[in-house]
């Protein structure tokens, strides 16, 4: 029953309000588990909160987000059971600092915004791939401080994701360009820098982000213009691929076709961008290093 | 007492004039705060007293006009790189020349030892301590007399007007000044200066009016009330060199900094260029004021909003707080802080001040437009426009080389609509006419890629301007000269004498004079004379001119080249009278039995392919003449032959 | 040097501006102790009760400062130091040493935070004299920066080595002076025109029996086959590892990395900074000169071009690498960490206020 309702609650917030990440949604409902939860025992709290997790994962909503944010409340959640008396100040403890929590995580985006605002420098040509809400909210940000730059799109197949960005971009009033994603080798020499979202932070410093993003940072590197990914911190995961096979299936496919895994007729949904590629990370914990990304998730974990 | 002694001397003083004598910038900026006016953006006392605060200097002397002093003041406390001088103001409403403000200092009494004297319109960086102390040492060691060494920029630009204007001849070791001269064209040089030592004949540089002078710079020109600016000083000095020994040192700036004057326009559009290509650095927009510097020389200021399609070009400057609309060209401009700029305009090589507002689909080319004018939409102003502050242009306007004000204060302009009059130059009586008061220089050969030839025709252009007046001039003189000669009869010898002094003092060259004298000769009668002769008459009172004039022709005309001249100022002659039209034939007959023309230089003359018709009949005339020239050369071969 | 009674800050501040826009301080080092002494100055004037009330002056002044010279990055560096300086002490009262003090955002902050982070609003005893002592400790170590990396001089340059370098830089020198006195080695600079500083450092070194050959800038690449090492000084490091140096640098470190030749730098803590080059057309990055060093005004083509006569050379991250700082040497990678350790997040925009 409990598995049900989390599972219905998610569903509502993630088609309820698309503008929100996967990562929030699920953090969001997790803390509503919390606020309802009737166990008397933090291990109680715990096996709960984890049921919960699992239901998120399996949905049928793209979990890449999911699971890092949803690691990060547990973490959360670990420190605070530490020093306080009853269970019941426990959880209100708890209840408060994830309302703080969450309303942190809720302003990344415009943080994640404003840092990048001085790299938009009048005249650039910029590209970018599939739909990602923090690229656009720097893109509203910069428009609104008088900037002036053309933006290239990729279409990004199969869902064609890109085109949604594209019209997004054109109620903004923001001059772009569709283009196809073949002919990302044909328009690099044209933009100046290359400006992507990402769906998770891996601890090596690379992204897993939609697929085709691979082959636009090899050829930004190729080109020799900068790679920029602009991410909220809690995407940061504690994993380490070290090639594309590493990525696990779940990530990789969609619910649908998850059964199917040496069929080569489903197609990969995300890819894997080695850290050697990416220039700089736009984080709202400041502008990063690719290499700094595993001391922010040492500090956390460990 | 020996320390408070040297810490006197130490002290540098400046002094700046910052009142000008002269209304090139009218109406743009009015005659006596005229050092306020905006180059890129910032007042021109801004960079002078720039200049002098990075140079090491403290005190300052700051001269202006008693009307303008306030606003002066005003200014000084506002420009951020002065906080640091002192500054003194000496104000005088009786002066009306540099030569005036030197003789108010001198009476004021404020100048305590050498110092550094430069008008309000100085641009540049040049730092001066090291200068004043070569002074010093100059006058200490080598020349008591030294006076003033005036600091000139070298110019590698030979279409920089002011440049072409000036030959300094130096010594070449001391840098001394032997000999200056300001006139276009040719001049000539005393021999005496070459002879006894090495020098420099330099005509590339520029003044740049920073002068380091001594005490005895003021006194001098108190003694002297003919010494109105400063080349009456220089000429007075060299001229009058035992006399008032003083002498005059140069010193040329070379890859130790830059310093520019603002005079006029041309000189004003040739400075911001300097400033925008930062040879005046540190004194560039982006250090002084708030500015971001991009490629290609674009300077653009905060707060703008530029419009998607808003072209900006090279050597561009937008100032502040300024709105551009869509589809707007800017280009070699310098655009002031809260300027309005609608869509579709487009502006090239111009300066607006502050507070602009352009609208719509209007040009602006080549112009100044003051203060807070408005243009409405669809106005073409082009061509050295100049505008006063607070003018409002019509829609649908087109204007070219007018100056506009926004009211009538002179009462002689037109009114062109409510806040625009323009200002008639030809009926003002009261301007000064040897000043030639130069708009901005907006023939292609002033900005882009120079074509030799288009220089050359635009110098041609205006030489040709003058030799008319010259020629004209030199001919009447020269008729004149013969019509008395023959009715006196005046000696032959005199009337040559005469004619030659003619020749010299309106510059004529050689082939010239042959030509006017000839023609001259040939039209010595008066047109009322000429109808009372008939065609029998005519020819005979001409001959016995001629005949009279023999040693004169004889004079001039003794080679080949000047019988040429010669026949085509016969021909010429010609053309215009009927009478002479009519015994051409008999004259060149005439002036070959005279032994004036050659057979030679005859059928030479015959030979040449004319295109006109009236060049062909003549020739036709003399169709007959020549035949018998031929035979009588064969006869005299034929004699030869025998002979021989 | 200041002259302090009587002038109010204001004037104070124009005065260091106008001196900074006039250059007349050349050297990176004098500008960094100048502004110390402003900023000591400021500290010890200003009326303050809270920490965050210094705290916001301090940052005013810093807006100030940092407006009018965008391309000065030591003032930056310098005035966001002193800020963590004064963070540091405060927190380090505060918490009296329980937890470790660390002043960063990080994630583990953001989870573990107990509503919101230390606001500075409080009156800390005796933070005057902490701070002033640890001022004291950063001018002691600003001073020796040279010193202290040339002490690592022996560890990098062996006997009969070729090393080349660019221009003059004070560091270099230092280093190449220390390793002379044990090692025997051979030294090329290039001239760095249209300035030529680099004939100073050759006669500098060979006055102390450091076999120098100056060459020209072109000549580079021809010898660099020959090099051992690249030594070179900066101007600033960027925050993502990127340097900030003489123009000619580029060229240098990729000719370098043609032929493997490690590139090493020398650069004080003071020098690293916390910006990030924005852009390749280097807006707000480089500082174009009079073109006077590169073309006469008397040349008659003056009028025809346009001439660029740029300070200063980015050398990304990638051509660098090693770096030897007063604490040690780092790679180009670890370069945010050290940035962590003596700035902190919240000052690097300094024109917003905190409450």
């Amino acid at each position: 029953m409990l598995k049900k309702e989390v599972s219905e609650y998610f569903s509502n917030i993630m088609e309820k309000e698309s503008d929100i990440s996967a990562s929030i949604a699920a953090i969001t409902t997790l803390l509503k588990l919390l606020e309802h939860d009737k166990s008397e025992t933090v291990q109680e709290l715990d096996l709960n909160l984890q049921s919960a997790v699992e239901v998120i994962t399996n949905s049928s909503f793209r979990i890449t987000g999911v699971s890092s944010g949803c690691a990060l409340f547990m973490r959360f959640i670990t420190f605070a059971k530490l020093d306080n008396i009853t269970f019941a100040e426990c959880k209100k403890v708890m209840l408060d600092r994830g309302k703080v929590f969450l309303k942190k995580l809720t302003d990344a985006r415009n943080k994640v915004a404003k840092i990048t605002l001085p790299f938009f420098v009048d005249g650039t040509n910029i590209l970018t791939h599939s739909k990602s809400r923090v690229v656009l909210e720097a893109m509203k940000l910069a428009v609104n401080s008088q900037k002036r730059f053309h933006v290239f799109v990729s279409e990004s197949s199969p869902d064609k994701s890109g085109t949604e960005m594209y019209n997004c971009l054109k109620a903004l009033d923001i001059p772009c360009t569709l283009i196809l994603d073949s002919a990302v080798g044909y328009i690099m020499e044209r933009v100046d820098m290359v400006m992507v979202g990402a769906e998770c932070v891996v601890e090596s410093g690379g992204i897993i982000n939609k697929i085709g993003s691979c082959t636009m940072a090899i050829c930004a590197k190729e080109f020799k213009k900068p790679f920029y990914v602009l991410t909220e911190s809690y995407k940061f995961s504690r994993m380490y691929p070290l090639n594309q096979k590493d990525l696990p299936n779940n990530f990789i496919y969609s619910e649908n076709n998850s059964n199917d895994d040496n069929s080569l007729s489903a197609h990969p949904l995300v890819d894997y961008t080695h850290p050697s590629y990416i220039s700089l990370l736009f984080t709202d914990l400041g502008i990063l290093m690719p290499s700094a990304v595993s001391d922010e998730l040492i500090k956390l974990y460990l | 007492m020996s320390t408070s002694k040297v810490q006197k001397q130490d002290v540098l003083q400046a002094v700046v004039v910052a009142s000008f004598f002269h209304k090139n910038f009218w109406p743009a900026a009015d005659g006596d705060s005229a050092c306020l006016m905006p180059l890129v953006n910032r007042p021109l006392l801004h960079y002078t007293l720039d200049m002098l605060e990075s140079s090491g200097i403290v005190d300052v002397i700051v001269f202006c006009s008693s009307g303008s002093v306030d606003r002066i003041k005003a200014s000084v406390q506002r420009a951020a790189g002065a906080r640091r001088l002192n500054v003194v103001y000496t104000t005088s409403d009786t002066c009306r020349s540099f030569g005036d403000v030197l003789r108010h200092l001198d009476a004021c009494a404020l100048i305590r030892n050498d110092f550094v004297l430069l008008w309000g319109n100085v641009v540049g960086q040049l730092p001066l301590l090291p200068l004043v102390k070569r002074f010093k040492s100059l006058r200490q060691s080598s020349d008591r007399g030294a006076v003033m060494t005036i600091v000139y920029q070298q110019s590698g630009d030979p279409n920089t007007s002011s440049a072409a204007d000036q030959t300094i001849v130096l010594a070449a070791d001391t840098g001394r000044v032997l000999f200056h001269n300001r006139a276009r064209g040719k001049i000539s040089l005393p021999l005496e200066l070459v002879l006894n030592s090495t020098v420099n004949i330099r005509r590339d540089l520029i003044d740049t009016n920073v002068v380091i002078c001594s005490t005895a710079v003021p006194p001098l020109f108190a003694d002297n009330f003919d010494f109105q600016t400063k080349d009456d000083f220089v000429k007075g000095l060299l001229i009058n060199e035992e006399i008032l020994n003083s002498t005059l040192y140069a010193h040329v700036v070379d890859g130790d900094g830059y310093a520019g004057e603002v005079f006029d326009w041309p000189s004003y559009q040739r400075v911001t260029r300097d400033v925008m290509h930062r040879w005046t650095y540190p004194q560039v927009p982006e250090v002084v004021d708030k500015y971001s510097l991009r490629y290609g020389n674009v300077y653009i200021g905060e707060n703008l909003k530029l419009a998607l399609t808003c072209n900006l070009g090279n050597d561009t400057v937008v100032g502040s707080d300024s709105r551009f609309g869509s589809s707007t060209h800017i280009s070699n401009t310098v655009i002031g802080k809260n300027c309005t700029i609608g869509n579709n305009v487009t502006i090239e090589n111009s300066y607006l001040f502050n507070g602009v507002t352009v609208n719509d689909k209007s040009v602006i080319r080549f112009s100044v437009v003051g203060e807070n004018c408005t243009i409405k939409e669809n106005s073409n102003i082009s061509d050295s426009c100049i505008l006063g502050s607070g003018v409002m242009i019509e829609p649908n306007t087109n204007l070219k080389l007018m100056r506009i004000l926004s009211s009538d204060l002179t009462n002689k302009s037109k009114k062109l609509s409510a806040k625009a009059y323009a200002y008639d130059t030809e009926n003002d009586s009261d301007s000064d006419d040897d000043q030639d008061v130069r708009g901005l220089t907006f023939r292609k050969r002033s900005w882009s890629i120079n074509s030799c030839s288009s220089s050359d025709n635009d110098d041609t252009a205006s030489v040709a301007a003058s030799i008319p007046d010259d020629t004209c001039m030199f001919y009447s003189e020269v008729v004149d000269s013969l019509i008395r000669g023959f009715e006196d009869h005046v000696h032959c010898d005199n009337l040559i004498l005469e004619i030659n002094s003619s020749r010299y003092a309106y510059n004529i060259n050689y082939r010239e004079a042959n030509f006017q004298v000839i023609r001259a000769m040939l039209t010595l009668n008066t047109k009322a004379e000429l109808e009372a002769l008939n065609q029998v008459r005519y020819y005979a009172q001409l001959q016995s001119k001629l005949d009279y004039f023999l040693p004169v022709l004889k004079n001039y005309i003794k080679t080949m080249d000047s019988c040429e001249d010669c026949l085509s100022a016969i021909e010429d002659i010609a053309k215009g009278e009927e009478l002479l039209n009519t015994v051409i034939v008999k004259v060149i007959h005439h002036l070959y039995n005279m032994n004036i023309l050659s057979e030679e230089s005859i059928l030479k003359w015959h030979e040449k392919e004319e295109d006109t018709q009236f060049a062909k009949t003549i020739r036709e005339k003399a169709n007959k003449l020549i035949e018998w020239l031929k035979d009588a050369e064969e006869e005299t071969d034929s004699d030869e032959d025998d002979s021989s | 040097m200041l002259d302090v009674d009587g002038e109010t800050h204001e004037m104070l501040l124009d005065n260091y501006i106008s001196n900074l826009k006039r250059k007349k301080w050349e050297n990176n080092y004098v500008i960094a102790e100048k502004t110390v002494q402003l900023f000591r100055h400021f500290i010890d004037t200003i009326q303050w009760s809270t920490t965050i009330e210094l705290l916001n002056q301090l940052r005013e002044y810093g807006f100030k400062i940092t407006s009018a010279l965008p391309l000065q990055f030591i003032v930056g560096n310098i005035i966001r130091r002193i800020l963590n300086i004064i963070r540091e002490e405060h927190t380090a009262a505060r918490k009296s040493s329980e937890e470790e003090i660390d002043v960063q955002e990080s994630l583990h902050k953001i989870v573990t935070s107990e509503d919101d982070v230390d606001d500075y609003n409080s009156i800390v005893p005796e933070l005057k004299l902490s701070i002033f002592e640890h001022l004291d400790e950063f001018q002691i170590e600003i001073e020796s920066s040279n010193e202290d990396i040339s002490k690592q001089a022996l560890e990098h340059i062996h006997s009969n080595e070729i090393i080349l370098t660019v221009g003059k830089s004070s560091e270099v020198e230092m280093f190449l002076k220390e390793a002379a006195k044990d090692r025997t080695f051979e030294v090329f600079i290039t001239e760095c025109s249209p300035l030529n500083h680099g004939r100073q450092l050759a006669l500098n070194l060979s006055k102390h029996k450091i076999q120098s050959t100056l060459i020209p800038d072109s000549t580079m690449f021809g010898i660099m086959s020959r090099v051992n090492k690249v030594i070179i000084g900066v101007d600033s490091v960027m925050a993502n590892g990127g340097l900030r140096t003489f123009n000619g640098c580029h060229a240098v470190a990729l000719a370098a990395a043609h032929y493997s030749v490690p590139v090493i730098v020398l650069a004080p803590m003071y020098k690293l900074s916390s910006r990030y080059l924005s852009s390749y057309n280097q807006d707000a990055f480089n500082e174009f000169v009079s073109p006077d060093g590169v073309l006469n005004y008397s040349d008659s083509v003056v009028s025809k071009v346009d001439v660029y006569n740029p300070t200063y050379d980015y050398v990304p991250p990638e051509n660098v690498t090693l770096f030897i700082s007063n604490n040690g040497g780092h790679s180009p990678s670890y370069v945010y960490r050290l940035l962590s350790e003596i700035y902190h997040p919240l000052d690097y925009d300094l024109s917003v206020h905190n409450k």
